[in-house]
């Protein structure tokens, strides 16, 4: 299926951050809504984890050489919605609260979301700022290509709650519904500036510029069982997220997420 | 005027080799088995395959000179082409298509379609055919629209590969009459059928596995016809008559009885092979004998070609062994018979 | 008409042949039709009918469809200037590898819409192999701009019309073109007066297919060209942010995508495709 990619692979190896190859896998995610998942790990005794695609990076590092777990991501309303349809999964993790709460009222999620870590807009250029961005109010510029996310995802719906208090009309070029394809966007040089997520902007290696308005608006990500009673090995996975010292909570920050 | 070609065309797996062929005005039959390269003799003369050496000149020009660097396209030469498999244009009518070289060589649409409609008379297609498309025609009609379509724009040479093939007996005739009248002032006619040959042609050329090994009058290349199928295919007897059911009586009032059935000025013809010579008159089932005057032998290797004279001028191939049994000499009367199987009748 | 010889036939009762197809090839035939059929029902189901006016009505749609058509139109312009004579050299000419030439022209069918959209951004992007060359002699940037919607579009859509073609062309065979030259007409009057008459059908179902796969058209426009109201947001971008926001306008935009790429269809299928 064309670009139908919720990536269930457990190990990949490192150099695929290299910044062409991540560029054709990251944006693929683009694609991610026409595809549906087959949760089934629960059966076999593995867990299933369904993780906004934000946190791929996070997830493959704590997963990785742990067979039993197997992690998918799309963006947090696709996974919510393909929950809604019966997909089968154990954990899930949303990069808002909003989409949390969906999966609440829909009954696709039992268990008490936590949460575990934000994620704060940062505005962000291609390596060597090209562009000479030097604040916020440069996302006006006419001379520069802007890229936002579409409002209709969480990204966007933050940047345009930051962008509305601090008064800057941004003169943007594209709005992308996918905040990976738009950093990815801005790595290749093909936009001067956008506001991502920092930890977007970190795997993709953009230049971020200091714009202390945006530190207000940060997102959740929240974690929660899919069923009312996890199994033990759920709530492992579960905990290692939640408790401080583990090693899900551990590679969030190292990867530049906030702790909450 | 003439078209003179010596030269070599390459195709896949063989070659057309053709020695300083000098073809004059008027009609002449390019012969010869399946597979010898008479549609590529007529391809190259109007520029649809390319020489790999040599020249070729018509009218004293050279179209297709691959040492000199020329080349003359097909849509410059003045050669029309009618093809064995027609190459009409389906999404055009009968009449566009008769009008498409006029209208090429910049007649507009009202004169040439006039043009057209003129020639589709003389060849004779049913004017109820000429605003359908070629698809609602029958071969024979088709034949006759190509034929008309290739003369349209009344090319200097033109090459008429198997004319007769499809059409039906009853329009072979008047499409005979038509070509031997073509404006064209050279016609190449590629062809495998002896009528043609006896009613059409003034010149022969002969081809055998890709070369020229007879040409000349008709009467040069019957004496010497350079290979086998051709001394078969030139020995074939052409007869003029007129049949009334399965009885066809020639100009010399002789009665043959034919096979199959007809009506109307025929020709009969059959192989030399087919006829039988006798000392006296034939008994059994040959009921086609007749009294003849032997006018002369050519003996050639094992094979003796006899002409005969009489009610009806017929060659007939026997062995020379039988003919010296026979002591066949010029002057004789002798008795010739043939079987009513061995005869065909075209109209 | 009125001759009396001749009798109308019903299409609905006219005798068939006798079937020899085995019965199980028939009942996997129609599973696979079902297959086929189900999205769309899914589709009619969920469908907001009473909502569909006021939703076509939103200014966001329309401008959405606006877009699409100017993209999708300009799409199967490019597709036509460049894919005939793509066609015509594919069926025409002896090329060196012919084979590996035409799984290249075949390429943006399979490859991922979204990896094609890389692919373009890769090589006409701002700082792509030939873009930035576009770039700095012309001052022309294409992504991000209506123009890169129309590129990312004619690249997916282009192999629909050139694989059409070119198999007509081959088809057709060359024959008719010789007659054409016997009978004085030079290449142009043969290209204009033969040849494109003859695969006139193709032409038109190639057409067809190219302006509805560039109507659907989605990840490579979205890559290579990202997504801007008014400017590069056509009916698909239109429905994947509905999504998130409106299923409901969404299924009511695919259903506006569905209904047309269906009379594309039908029309094709009843005047030009071989039956």
């Amino acid at each position: 299926m064309a670009g139908g990619t919720i990536t269930g692979h457990r190990h990949r190896p490192r150099a695929a951050r290299l910044a062409m190859a991540s560029a054709v896998a990251s944006v693929s995610m683009l694609a991610a809504g026409c595809s549906s998942t087959a949760g089934n790990g629960a059966e076999d005794g593995g867990v299933v984890v369904m993780a906004a695609s934000s946190l791929t990076e996070v997830m493959e590092t704590v997963f990785e050489g742990r067979e039993s777990v197997t992690p998918l991501f799309a963006a947090s309303s696709t996974l919510v919605a393909q929950l809604a349809a019966g997909a089968e999964a154990d954990v899930l993790i949303t990069a808002n609260a909003a989409t949390m709460d969906r999966a609440i009222a829909e009954g696709s999620v039992r268990g008490e979301p936590v949460l575990i870590a934000v994620n704060t807009l940062v505005l962000a250029t291609p390596a060597g700022n090209p562009g000479d961005v030097t604040g916020l109010a440069d996302l006006g510029r006419r001379d520069l290509l802007v890229g936002l996310c579409a409002v209709e995802v969480p990204c966007g719906a933050l940047a345009q709650q930051a962008l509305g208090e601090t008064r800057v009309t941004a003169s943007a070029d594209t709005l992308e519904p996918n905040v990976r394809a738009l950093a990815t966007k801005i790595s290749l040089g093909e936009l001067d500036a956008g506001l991502v997520y920092a930890t977007d902007a970190r795997t993709a290696g953009l230049a971020t510029v200091d714009a202390p308005e945006l530190n207000d608006h940060r997102n959740g990500y929240y974690i929660a069982a899919v069923s009312a009673e996890p199994a033990p090995e759920v709530q492992a996975v579960i905990d290692d997220f939640t408790g401080l010292g583990g090693t899900g909570a551990k590679a969030l920050y190292a990867y530049g997420f906030g702790r909450p | 005027m003439t078209v003179e070609f010596d030269g070599r065309v390459a195709r896949s797996g063989w070659a057309l080799q053709v020695d300083q062929l000098a073809i004059a005005e008027g009609v002449t039959a390019v012969v010869g088995a399946n597979g010898t390269g008479k549609t590529t003799l007529g391809r190259a003369v109007a520029g649809l395959d390319r020489l790999e050496r040599g020249r070729l000149e018509i009218a004293g020009t050279a179209v297709d000179d691959p040492g000199a660097g020329v080349f003359v396209p097909a849509h410059r030469r003045r050669v029309g082409m009618v093809f064995q498999d027609h190459r009409l244009f389906g999404h055009l009518r009968v009449i566009d298509n008769v009008a498409f070289g006029l209208r090429r060589a910049g007649a507009d649409r009202a004169g040439a379609r006039r043009q057209a409609v003129a020639l589709l008379e003389r060849v004779g297609v049913d004017p109820k055919a000429w605003q359908r498309r070629p698809a609602a025609l029958s071969g024979g009609q088709r034949q006759r629209v190509a034929v008309a379509r290739a003369l349209a724009p009344e090319p200097e040479v033109l090459i008429v590969d198997e004319p007769l093939a499809s059409v039906d007996s009853s329009g072979r005739a008047s499409l005979r009459a038509l070509l031997g009248e073509s404006p064209a002032r050279h016609v190449l006619l590629i062809t495998h059928d002896p009528v043609d040959v006896a009613t059409l042609a003034r010149r022969l050329v002969v081809l055998d596995t890709g070369a020229v090994v007879s040409r000349g009058s008709v009467a040069e290349v019957t004496a010497s016809p350079g290979c086998e199928w051709a001394a078969t295919f030139l020995g074939a007897n052409v007869v003029p008559g007129r049949a009334q059911g399965t009885s066809v009586t020639t100009e010399g009032g002789l009665a043959l009885t034919v096979a199959e059935e007809a009506a109307g000025s025929v020709y009969v013809t059959f192989p030399a092979h087919a006829v039988t010579l006798h000392r006296d008159r034939p008994a059994g089932s040959a009921r086609n004998a007749w009294q003849a005057e032997l006018q002369r032998v050519d003996i050639d290797g094992e094979r003796a070609r006899v002409h005969l004279g009489g009610p009806v001028q017929v060659r007939a191939d026997v062995t020379r062994r039988s003919a010296d049994e026979l002591d066949l000499r010029p002057g004789l009367t002798i008795w010739a018979s043939l079987k009513a199987t061995e005869l065909t009748v075209v109209t | 008409m009125s001759s009396p010889t001749r009798v109308r036939v019903d299409p609905g009762t006219e005798p068939r042949p006798a079937s020899q197809l085995p019965a199980a090839v028939t009942w996997v035939g129609f599973v696979a039709l079902g297959l086929l059929l189900l999205p769309v029902v899914g589709l009619l189901q969920r469908a907001p009918w009473s909502a569909l006016p006021s939703i076509l009505g939103e200014s966001e749609v329309l401008e959405a469809l606006r877009v699409s058509l100017i993209v999708s139109l300009a799409a199967t312009g490019a597709c036509i200037v460049l894919g005939l004579p793509l066609a015509f050299v594919l069926a025409r000419r002896r090329l060196w590898f012919p084979r590996i030439v035409r799984a290249v022209v075949m390429l943006p069918m399979v490859l991922p819409p979204v990896v094609a959209g890389t692919a373009l951004l890769f090589a006409l992007g701002r700082r792509g192999l030939v873009g930035q060359w576009l770039e700095e002699w012309f001052g022309v940037s294409l992504p991000f701009t209506t123009a890169g919607s129309v590129v990312a579009a004619a690249f997916v859509a282009l192999p629909f019309f050139v694989v059409t073609v070119e198999a007509a062309l081959r088809q057709a065979g060359d024959e008719l073109d010789e007659a054409a030259a016997t009978l004085g007409a030079g290449a142009w009057a043969t290209l204009a007066h033969v040849t494109l008459p003859t695969i006139r059908p193709a032409l038109a179902a190639g057409t067809a297919l190219a302006w509805a796969r560039a109507l659907g058209e989605f990840g490579a426009t979205l890559t290579f060209a990202g997504n801007f109201p008014g400017r590069t947001r056509t009916l698909p971008l239109e429905t994947y942010l509905a999504l998130e926001r409106n299923p409901e306008a969404a299924v009511a935009i695919s259903l506006v995508l569905m209904a047309v790429a269906l009379a594309v269809l039908v029309t094709l299928r009843d005047r030009w495709m071989p039956r």
